[in-house]
């Protein structure tokens, strides 16, 4: 299952907001494959990310998110959000980014994600993701620096522990699908749960990753190499 | 004042545009993201009228760098040449051009509304002009566009105003192909004693690769219900992202 399929599974809307009170928890097994084909276990699977589909459900209140610019890379590395959150992409740097996202699910159709230059310390620019799926983040100025937002349909997202443990809270009863997901991952786990009142599933996942790709295109969809000296200075 | 001169005036007005635009007389709502510079360059021609023969064909070269200077404002300051059959080409004026948006422009709003002010300072003759326009749009989930743009030339001395309107659509064919059509007419308000509207329709063709953008396209004059309405307005703009 690739990534359209991901953008499937994420734009799901099964299930009416009915009271979502449940929990499931379980288990993520990581891997990694290597260069030769061989897949390794990882010790590490804190940065997994696992969510549910199969109903929609907003955001809690409180403050918007938060990606901050800092030392020229994002952080954090990835931000999950429910669909219709506004995210504040705070510039801690002296210095200018212009923050992008080739991303289909970052902006409506014919438009692109582009925050424009932008300089801190504390410049803040909001921008709100309105479709499910994956959003990459670059900046248009610092090849190396890279981050993802994860739109979701719904606030029940958890990250794994280093063990692999997790939970999801605010299930509504019925029959769900959970996924697990990483940055390098060619496509997510997948597995069906039954929500029942009163009792908590476990499931297991396995998610294996892949090396990212080294390179990647500018806004304009061109190498980095062409922009000329002092862009962005 | 000569009515040729009102007509010449009018059609002397150059919309200062900047970011991707499918329309070529419409402002969209779109702007140029903060911090960003680009070079616009835009040909144009204003074909004869039938009720006005002594006024030739007009051509225009109108260029400009474009900047993002906030998520909402957008400044742009345009020259602009002019030449036409038998006469020499001169430099025709300079603008100082403004456009606001009501919302920043990372709002993912379908409805976006867009303000522009400009000044228009001639260097070979005409009259000194303030352009004002206020532009709407609503996009729809799969990219179409509607557009609502409601202007103003307003001669300084008073002596002469022209309203516009232009109704517009487009949609996306590819992710880099866009296709736009557009009702657009001229109404004298002032200063033109006996002269009638002009409407215009027309299509236009956009593309967008990388740093460049180009849109083509013509707006043609319901001239058989309005005499005094030019022929033909073609329009060819492009531009690069520095």
């Amino acid at each position: 299952m690739g990534r359209r399929a991901l953008r499937l599974a994420l734009t799901l809307a099964l299930l009416p907001g009915a009271a979502a009170g449940e929990a499931a928890s379980g288990r993520v097994a990581l891997f990694r494959k290597g260069g030769d084909g061989a897949r390794a276990p990882m010790a590490d699977a804190s940065g997994v990310l696992v969510y549910a589909t199969g109903f929609e459900a907003p955001a809690p209140g409180g403050p918007a998110p938060r990606m901050e610019q800092r030392d020229k890379a994002f952080l954090p590395p990835v931000l999950p959000v429910v669909k219709g959150q506004a995210v504040d992409f705070v510039n801690m740097d002296a210095l200018l980014h212009n923050v992008f996202s080739p991303s289909p699910a970052a902006a409506a159709p014919g438009r692109k994600m582009d925050l424009g230059k932008y300089k801190g310390p504390g410049r803040v620019v909001t921008y709100e993701f309105r479709r499910t799926g994956i959003v990459d983040l670059f900046c248009d100025i610092h090849e190396s620096m890279r981050a993802t937002v994860v739109v979701l349909p719904n606030p029940a997202f958890a990250f794994a522990r280093a063990d692999g443990a997790f939970r999801l809270e605010g299930l509504p009863p019925g029959r769900l699908k959970l996924f697990a997901w990483a940055k390098g991952a060619r496509a997510p786990a997948a597995v069906e749960v039954e929500v029942k009142p009163g009792a908590t599933p476990e499931v297991q996942l396995e998610l294996e990753l892949q090396p990212e790709p080294a390179t990647h295109a500018d806004k304009h969809g061109r190498p980095y190499d062409t922009h000329p000296p002092g862009y962005g200075e | 004042m000569p009515r040729w001169l009102v007509l010449v005036g009018v059609l002397c007005w150059l919309p200062a545009e900047a970011g991707r635009r499918p329309y070529i007389w419409s402002f969209g709502t779109e702007t140029v993201p903060e911090g960003v510079v680009e070079l616009e360059q835009w040909m144009w021609a204003k074909s004869r009228t039938p009720a006005t023969p002594t006024v030739r064909s007009v051509n225009w070269v109108w260029w400009a760098p474009v900047s993002g200077v906030s998520q909402h404002v957008e400044v742009a300051v345009p020259l602009q040449l002019r030449a036409g059959a038998g006469r020499p080409t001169v430099l025709d004026s300079f603008e100082l051009d403004a456009r606001v948006r009501l919302k920043p422009r990372t709002s993912q709003d379908p409805f976006q509304m867009t303000f522009r002010g400009a000044w228009h300072q001639p260097t070979s003759g005409g009259e000194r002009r303030v352009d004002l326009n206020v532009i709407s749009s609503w996009t729809f989930d799969n990219g179409a566009q509607l557009l609502l743009d409601v202007g103003g030339l307003l001669a300084v001395s008073g002596a002469s105003a022209v309203g516009t309107v232009d109704l517009a659509g487009s949609m996306p064919l590819t992710d880099e192909l866009r296709l736009g059509a557009e009702l657009f007419a001229e109404l004298p308000v002032r200063g033109a004693a006996g002269e009638t509207p002009h409407p215009f329709v027309g299509p236009s063709l956009e593309w967008t690769r990388g740093r460049f953008w180009v849109t083509a396209g013509v707006l043609v004059g319901l001239t058989p219900l309005f005499p005094q309405t030019p022929h033909f307005m073609p329009r060819l703009m492009w531009a690069v992202v520095l």
